[in-house]
């Protein structure tokens, strides 16, 4: 029994660790187009500068300092076509360095270079050298724009140095290279693992929490306004967030259980009505007791109501626990722990399973589903609730009410969270990590070429992956098995 | 004056809502949940704002170009969903929400990469996208919209094409066993709400702005068309008037402050910002429980099963 559900699990797992490794690749290959495209760029500006066979004095002292260091290879060779041999070339440059010959007026023309070439070379007749001066100006900016000629190979350098070792290293590393350890990976997973958890429980019980992103903001209201405002210590903070967060999650699941609307498209909805209602009373027309006008922000905890904060992480003789990692990170990963227990081992967690697997079934087994589809949301809610109490609560974080147009992506991800552990409550805080890994991996890159969102791009292929791989699960497991996985499911 | 400022924001969020709810009808009609169409949106806006930019044509030939890239770009956007749904019979929510939170995040990598390594901010030119009527200001999309609709009509009611992918959405198992291909019915529904959504994304971002954030995605648009979709009934022409009751919240945010009576009520601006879908669920809670969706909707087709 114990063995079969093993092999279960570890199906369900190989397929979660295939996901991550093709969608690894899939951002891989971003980031390479990404680097070519920013490495042609820079070469096409440069080119563009010559394009008029324009050059000036600094010009041909480049490509001089560049041939007396590196002589001629054989692509400036090859671009001489014969004419004029290399040492030749390097004759001229010389020669115009030495006795210091600059063009009239902004650049050299035909006939200037005519002359200064027969001068260089000893010819007479400057006419005579004339047909060489095109491939004269060729070498020349052929050797200026040799810094920005690359390869392949520089690219997936590029791609890799620049962009996906940033991902791999996350937020482990900080953007000198320090090793930070996994305290800021700590402190970012904490409300993700909530808002993961949140999702999780809503698809176990056969809904789908879009929600989350707004019961997470209400959550944080909650927990500013009794810090801010009531100034509570922070676990009643919690609590006022958990409540928050609950009555936001309750409203798509009465929704659905009474009137038979769509929990996606209620969760939605009561996600912007949230956000734009908890901005507004946060704003409160600048005269709002939460909003300070000097930071355009809300107050900062530990200035205005310390005791609201939620205690910080101590590990005596590291540093790899302080600041910004608080004890949230026990609290996520003991509620998972509830939940799995409470998911698995208790009847209230099976009937809300019973519900989801089949409503019609589980009704005539006598189970109130529309009762267990309000607690459920409830449930979700006050988890992504509790979420947005880990975060606000902690270090020296301020909400800004002025941005209206950003839900919590920490709600969204949360959706990717869950999917690829299956909605398992333990797995949920190894896929929280992880997608917490590569988002702060993403902003570690190199953004000029590499945006962030390429993180975000990475996760997303991983949940489409996610999808139907899961149906997959049997055959990928036969194939390093070489056995056919018996029994349902 | 305010009256046609009203008129012009309500014409234009109607077209929006309508053409990308007419869209997701299509694809629902044919058995497939479309919760994509946000990221369909935001592809097809941003395929079409990136046309706009870059084609060298005179503007009377570059807007039906741009318009059509950006259909274009939805369809070919919305075969992720489809090949997911239909060939792997993927869970058709889950397989739109991650083309949604992909559909953004791509646009904002495109963006910021076309600025250079700046912001995801793109510049919008919209003047051969608008033209005046007495004084009220239009753009193109809104006899564009109209003639879609029309054809979505005739194509969903009038044409066999229409009667089979109706069939797909009912009882996709009766429809096979006349021999017409579910698949391909489903493909083509699909199909249609990603070139219906590309358009509606480039209708959404182009005529009304100077620039666009692709930080922001579509601001809940793809979502709001959806209720618009169920309020509708998946009819094409009450669809329409389900579009034209939520814009004329969605205007009114927009005029607010020129509004003398509204002014006077000193509500803050999110209050309007909230209507449209505090609206939504009002009608949605008093509509919902005679909701008909398609029979089959959301359910993979498998051809073992009864």
């Amino acid at each position: 029994m114990l063995k079969s559900k093993l092999r279960a699990s570890g199906s369900t797992i190989l397929s979660a660790f295939f996901c991550v490794l093709i969608g690894l690749a899939i951002g891989f290959i971003v980031l390479v187009v990404l680097a070519y495209i920013n490495k042609n760029n820079t070469y096409q500006e440069n080119a563009a500068k010559y394009v008029d066979n324009e050059y000036a004095y600094a010009d041909v002292l480049k490509a001089d300092n560049y041939l007396t260091k590196s002589g001629a290879d054989d692509e400036i060779v090859s671009v001489l076509k014969g004419e004029i041999t290399a040492d030749q070339l390097m004759q001229v440059t010389s020669y115009i360095k030495t006795n210091k010959i600059k063009p009239a007026g902004k650049a050299f023309t035909e006939d200037e270079l005519a002359e200064t070439m027969a001068a260089a070379l000893g010819i007479e007749n400057p006419d005579d050298i004339r047909s060489a001066v095109p491939v004269f100006t060729d070498a020349v900016r052929t050797i200026i724009l040799k810094p920005y000629e690359f390869s392949f190979g520089d690219v997936l350098s590029d791609a890799y140095d620049k962009g996906f070792r940033a991902v791999l290293q996350g937020g482990w590393y900080n953007m000198g290279d320090e090793p930070l350890g996994p305290r800021s990976e700590i402190a970012d997973a904490a409300p993700l693992i909530m808002t993961g958890l949140s999702v999780a429980f809503a698809f176990t019980t056969g809904l789908f929490n879009i929600g989350a992103a707004g019961q997470y903001t209400l959550g944080a209201f909650g927990a500013l306004l009794f810090a801010l405002v009531l100034k509570c210590p922070w676990y009643v903070c919690m609590l006022a967030a958990i409540v928050f967060g609950a009555l936001w999650g309750a409203i798509p699941g009465i929704f659905k259980a009474y009137f038979n609307v769509n929990e996606v498209i209620t969760s939605i909805m009561f996600n912007w009505i949230g956000l734009y209602a908890v901005n507004t009373i946060m704003y409160g027309g600048g005269n709002s007791p939460m909003y300070y006008v000097k930071d355009s922000k809300t107050y900062r905890l530990e200035v205005v109501s310390p005791q609201s904060r939620i205690p910080d992480l101590k590990a005596t003789g590291s540093n790899y626990f302080i600041q910004p990692a608080t004890i949230a990170i026990f609290f996520a990963i003991l509620i998972a722990i509830i939940l799995w227990i409470m998911l698995n081992k208790t009847t209230f967690g099976y009937e809300l399973k019973a519900c989801g697997y089949s409503k019609t079934a589980a009704r005539y087994a006598g189970i109130n589903e529309k009762r267990n589809i309000i607690l459920s949301m409830t449930i979700a809610g006050a988890l992504a609730g509790l979420g947005g109490a880990l975060y606000y609560l902690s270090g020296s974080v301020q909400w800004n009410p002025q941005d209206s147009t950003a839900l919590p992506a920490v709600g969204f991800n949360g959706i990717s969270v869950a999917l690829l552990a299956s909605s398992h409550p333990i797995g949920s805080i190894f896929s929280a990590l992880f997608i917490s890994h590569i988002t702060m991996g993403g902003s570690r890159m190199e953004q000029s070429i590499f945006p962030k969102e390429i993180a975000n791009i990475i996760s997303g292929v991983i949940i489409y992956l996610c999808a139907f791989m899961m149906l997959f699960k049997n055959r990928i497991a036969k194939l390093f098995t070489g056995k056919e996985k018996g029994g349902v499911k | 004056m305010l009256a046609l400022l009203l008129t012009k924001y309500t014409l234009l969020y109607t077209t929006v809502l309508m053409l990308v709810a007419l869209g997701g009808m299509f694809s629902e009609r044919s058995g497939i949940i479309n919760i994509a169409l946000e990221g369909i949106m935001v592809i097809g806006g941003l395929a079409g704002v990136l046309a706009a930019k870059f084609l060298p044509m005179t503007p009377a030939l570059m807007v039906p170009v741009a318009i059509l890239i950006a259909g274009l770009a939805g369809l070919i956007y919305a075969l992720l969903l489809g090949f997911a749904s239909i060939n792997l019979k993927a869970d058709q929510t889950i397989g739109g929400t991650a083309l949604n939170l992909m559909a953004t995040a791509i646009a904002m990598v495109i963006a910021k990469r076309v600025n250079n390594g700046g912001a995801a901010k793109l510049p919008l030119n919209k003047e051969p996208l608008l033209f005046s009527i007495g004084g009220l200001e239009m753009s193109v999309f809104i006899p564009i919209g109209l003639v879609l609709l029309l054809l979505a009509y005739f194509i969903l009611y009038k044409t066999r094409l229409g009667l089979r992918l109706r069939s797909c959405g009912e009882h996709p198992q009766a429809a096979d066993s006349v021999g017409i291909n579910v698949y391909h019915m489903r493909y083509i529904g699909v199909m249609f709400s990603g070139f219906l959504g590309g358009i509606g994304g480039m209708a959404y971002i182009m005529p009304a702005n100077p620039e666009w954030n692709f930080e922001q995605g579509v601001t809940g648009m793809g979502f709001l068309a959806l209720a618009v979709m169920i309020f509708g009934q998946w009819k094409p022409f009450r669809i329409a008037l389900a579009a034209i009751f939520f814009s004329l919240f969605r205007a009114l945010a927009n005029i607010a402050d020129s509004f003398p009576l509204l002014k006077d009520l000193n509500w803050p601006k999110e209050i309007y910002n909230m209507m449209p879908f505090i609206a939504s669920m009002i009608v949605l809670a008093l509509t919902s429980k005679k909701s008909r969706a398609p029979k089959a909707e959301g359910v993979p087709y498998d051809k073992g099963m009864r």
